[in-house]
């Protein structure tokens, strides 16, 4: 599993991430408080740039 | 007319008085086992799953509220929502119709240290501080009860966790279980001065239920029935017997999780299927084509802002615990559409968006490829049978 920026829409958006698979589906988008993401994080880990 | 003057109203055989009659003041106070509003546990009888009544994905995955975690197995358990039928005795005669079931998989390299399997609940901090049981009293006590079931005859272990402050534990036995054999486990917990609880929305107190956990996780040592600190190699309930988890597909059950404030367990609290939901959908909302046509589903209404894109905003039900953290999809964008001018419907090229959300409201973008005209308004639809949208604030 890894995390991808999504590109904002809005400059005031707050980022939000694309839940990526290890076998490359995507279903959930989540903000940086999201707890899968945090412990991702936590683990040293680092979010993909957005396309 | 006639008076009769008591002090209190107590059962035959009763040890303590039913009804208490205050001696000037004109009131009382009764300990009645009906009472609504009891139970603290959101969804105890496991009648929601919105996400789905079957997965293999650690997490929240299956009944609402309701984590099955799992990790360092050699093939992951099942977390489902089971039918109970009338040959499940003790809890069918309840009135209980489903469970939450944990289906172990084939742990081919035997129970290791750091493996786990585990259902907890996460009470919401406030609903805990709010609720009348004064944690840091050892004379106030809450009352913790559950229906369990297990394929395999074994001792199981569970254990409520408060995360505020310096966390604290409070290990209990399930008792010896029969196989396959539904048990009514009934505990009776006091408060302990050490216990912190915020006034938010945070984890206020989980209640956690073991099908096995590692010796990373345990100690020969602990104390059951008793509140201590959580240790920093989180052993939280002694060493578990290893013959549930290295059956192949053996299971695991619970229903009828009821935690109230008091040192009686009363009768569980059936809620309509309605209530039960609603109260779900402060922690997870879900949005789905159950209409049994591919297109008759509506997600809303927004405007074209591009030729490729309708944003709108979308009001969620009811205040969620917190602005969601998640926002899930099929993941495939030709489950959504544009409906626009010229009853067009347009199917997308990306998956939906959400943002600038709330705890009550966000903004929902459709992407298309092209044909979309700016200023005019549009239509979120479905496209599939499987089309959904779902928002997750869970603890």
């Amino acid at each position: 599993m890894r995390f991808k920026k999504i590109a904002k829409e809005d400059a005031g958006d707050t980022q939000w991430y694309f839940q990526i698979e290890d076998d490359g589906s995507s279903k959930v988008q989540c903000s940086g408080d999201y707890p899968p993401f945090k412990e991702w994080v936590d683990e040293g880990n680092t979010a993909e740039a957005a396309d | 007319m006639s008076e009769i003057k008591v002090n209190s109203i107590k059962g035959a055989a009763a040890s303590t008085a039913a009804i208490t009659v205050h001696n000037t003041d004109g009131t009382a106070t009764g300990k009645f086992t009906n009472l609504p509003g009891r139970n603290i546990v959101i969804n105890g009888s496991m009648n929601v799953a919105q996400r789905g009544t079957s997965s293999t994905t650690s997490g929240c995955n299956s009944v609402d509220r309701w984590q099955n975690q799992h990790g360092n197995t050699d093939e992951a358990p099942t977390q489902a929502q089971i039918a109970l039928t009338s040959s499940d005795t003790g809890p069918w005669e309840k009135g209980f119709r489903y469970a939450l079931q944990t289906t172990n998989g084939n742990q081919t390299g035997g129970a290791g240290a750091g493996d786990y399997i585990e259902s907890h609940y996460r009470v919401e901090a406030q609903d805990m501080a709010n609720s009348g049981w004064n944690y840091n009293s050892a004379s106030s006590k809450i009352t913790l009860s559950f229906w369990v079931k297990s394929s395999v005859a074994q001792t199981f272990y569970g254990y409520l966790y408060t995360a505020d402050s310096t966390a604290q534990q409070y290990p209990f036995s399930l008792g010896s279980l029969s196989a396959n054999t539904w048990t009514k486990v009934t505990k009776t917990i006091p408060g302990h001065a050490n216990i912190t609880i915020n006034n938010d929305t945070g984890e206020g107190l989980r209640i956690a239920i073991v099908p096995f956990y590692g010796t990373t996780y345990t100690a020969s040592g602990v104390t059951l029935d008793a509140w201590g600190a959580y240790g920093s190699g989180a052993e939280c309930c002694p060493d578990n017997t290893s013959t549930w988890y290295t059956t192949n597909d053996a299971t695991f059950a619970i229903t009828g999780v009821q935690l109230e404030v008091g040192d009686t367990a009363t009768d569980f609290e059936h809620k309509s299927y309605a209530e039960e939901l609603f109260r779900c959908q402060r922690y997870y909302y879900k949005l789905k084509n159950d209409s049994g046509s591919t297109s008759s589903h509506w997600y809303g209404g927004g405007f074209v802002d591009t030729t490729t894109q309708l944003r709108g905003g979308i009001v969620l039900p009811q205040h969620m615990r917190s602005a969601p953290t998640s926002f899930e999809t099929t993941g495939t964008a030709g489950d959504y559409a544009v409906w626009h001018s010229g009853n067009s419907t347009t199917t997308c090229s990306a998956v939906p968006s959400w943002a600038s959300t709330s705890s009550s409201s966000g903004r929902l973008t459709f992407t298309v490829a092209s044909g979309l005209t700016a200023g005019q308004g549009g239509s979120y639809r479905a496209l599939t049978t499987n089309s959904y949208l779902a928002w997750s604030a869970e603890l």
